[in-house]
């Protein structure tokens, strides 16, 4: 996935989101990209999803210019991850491919369910689950849909610190397994600091590319490694320091 | 369930109570005001002798038919008010005049086009029912987050695909509660249209006992017109119970 000279302009509220950004994320690489509130780091990502159409540059994917949605691409939303009028199964078998043969759909349906831990709460309605469940069921929608990059759009937020560590560990597997190339969006440093390959950290909007540095460790982190509190503090200090 | 049910009752209950002490005391004139118990017989009579469910069947008839009427133009214009706005533009303006005029006002010219029998009293009713089930439908439609429809892009939803997976599902709570508001509307303007033009139904009820100086009847016509909007009501309650068993409540 690559960024050229993207810029998203949004006349209707006269702001300009993000400006000039190239960025490339390799094959199976996570990107995480952080940033003060309002940067535009939510829309650098549907610029990816194909939601949002740069006003200057390209994004492209494998080469092709995105010029919408792509079935290549899942993203996790923020907010309004998951139908709330559906219960989770049929909120999975909606992001499955429709071409899917029915009876493979079931199948299909409880192995995703199983890969993030939600089995035995295909019939629940989302309200009924807890945050961190409804962010797994929101990523199995997305696995539903069989796909080469993942957005993710805050996956952590709203959670607590246990969950937090639970879901980005379970989430380092399931992106490991499937070498999914990865883009997330997020606040939080200890959960980029256990997924990340690189981060990118953007400036106050209009969001430009400020700082873009490897991580430099292998994907199965436990979070406690003596390299990652160096990062952690270099992290932190760039996120204070505002430019 | 229990509780609620007798904290629900302690005010009727009260009413009916104080009622009946202020007649039995000789507060009141019982020519105007008749004892709970006259009235009560006087419902008791209108059941025991059929006469009352001819006039519940008929204006349920009515009431219905209206109801159904609103709900086949209500919806749609609802729905394309919510989803484009040119619509909307074109629409809302005529709509929100209309709005401001009551069904009463339109009784005269309704008989004037469509005759004093049952089409201009559906009409009345089908207009005081239209204006809560396209405003909240619309407003439902309207209020769709912009979240749930990226989704649906990002799903690849066709545009029926939209409607029934998002549009049609998100909407529905603003739409039942639209449906709830335009069935109270139709049952009073059916009382109210009867009244004025009709020689059946429980509005006519109440006027004819009137005429006749039969107030007990008179105040059983009242009773029942208010349990059976009550009764629709709930009836409504438990469809809307059984429609969005995904809400939190």
């Amino acid at each position: 996935m690559r960024w050229q000279g993207v810029t998203v302009d949004y006349p209707l509220r006269r702001l300009r989101a993000v400006q000039d950004i190239s960025l490339e994320v390799s094959g199976g690489e996570v990107l995480a990209v952080m940033g003060p509130s309002g940067c535009g780091k939510s829309t650098l990502l549907k610029t990816a999803a194909g939601l949002v159409i740069p006003t200057e540059g390209t994004v492209q994917l494998g080469g092709d210019p995105l010029s919408g949605p792509s079935r290549r691409v899942a993203m996790v939303f923020q907010e309004a991850a998951l139908f709330p009028w559906f219960t989770v199964e049929r909120n999975v078998v909606l992001a499955l491919p429709r071409t899917m043969p029915l009876a493979e759909r079931a199948s299909q349906v409880s192995r995703l369910l199983d890969t993030v831990g939600l089995s035995d709460f295909a019939h629940v309605f989302p309200r009924e689950l807890s945050g961190g469940m409804a962010r797994r069921a929101a990523l199995a929608t997305a696995l539903a849909r069989d796909p080469v990059v993942l957005l993710l759009d805050e996956p952590f937020s709203g959670l607590d610190v246990t969950s937090r560590r639970r879901l980005a560990r379970e989430l380092a597997g399931i992106i490991a397994e499937r070498a999914l190339t990865t883009v997330l969006v997020t606040h939080s440093v200890d959960e980029v600091l256990m997924l990340a390959d690189r981060v990118v950290v953007l400036t106050a909007r209009p969001g430009r590319v400020r700082v873009d540095f490897p991580v430099g460790l292998p994907h199965s982190r436990r979070g406690n490694e003596p390299e990652l509190d160096t990062l952690r503090n270099s992290l932190y200090r760039i996120l204070e320091t505002e430019e | 369930m229990g509780k609620r049910l007798l904290q629900g009752l302690t005010l009727p209950l009260g009413v009916v109570l104080l009622w009946w002490a202020a007649t039995e005391a000789a507060l009141v004139n019982t020519t105007i005001l008749p004892g709970p118990g006259e009235v009560f017989l006087a419902v008791a009579d209108l059941v025991g002798d059929g006469r009352l469910w001819g006039h519940l069947d008929i204006s349920l008839r009515r009431v219905i038919g209206g109801f159904a009427l609103a709900l086949l133009f209500g919806l749609p214009v609802g729905l394309a008010v919510g989803y484009c706005s040119r619509v909307r533009e074109f629409l809302a303006p005529f709509l929100h005049f209309l709005r401001q005029i009551p069904p009463i006002a339109w009784i005269p010219v309704f008989i004037l086009w469509l005759g004093i029998d049952e089409m201009s009293k559906l009409a009345v009713i089908a207009y005081a029912a239209f204006f809560p089930v396209f405003l909240n439908t619309a407003a439902g439609v309207g209020s769709i987050s912009q979240g749930y429809l990226q989704m649906g892009r990002m799903l690849d939803f066709k545009w029926v695909e939209s409607f029934r997976h998002i549009i049609w599902p998100a909407a529905l709570p603003s739409i039942v509660a639209g449906l709830r508001l335009g069935m109270g509307n139709s049952w009073r303007a059916l009382v109210v249209a009867e009244m004025i033009a009709a020689s059946n139904g429980l509005g006519f009820l109440i006027v004819d006992s009137r005429q006749r100086v039969d107030t007990p009847e008179m105040y059983a016509g009242i009773l029942v017109i208010g349990t059976v909007g009550l009764i629709l009501d709930y009836l409504l309650v438990g469809l809307e119970a059984r429609l969005l068993v995904w809400q939190d409540r």
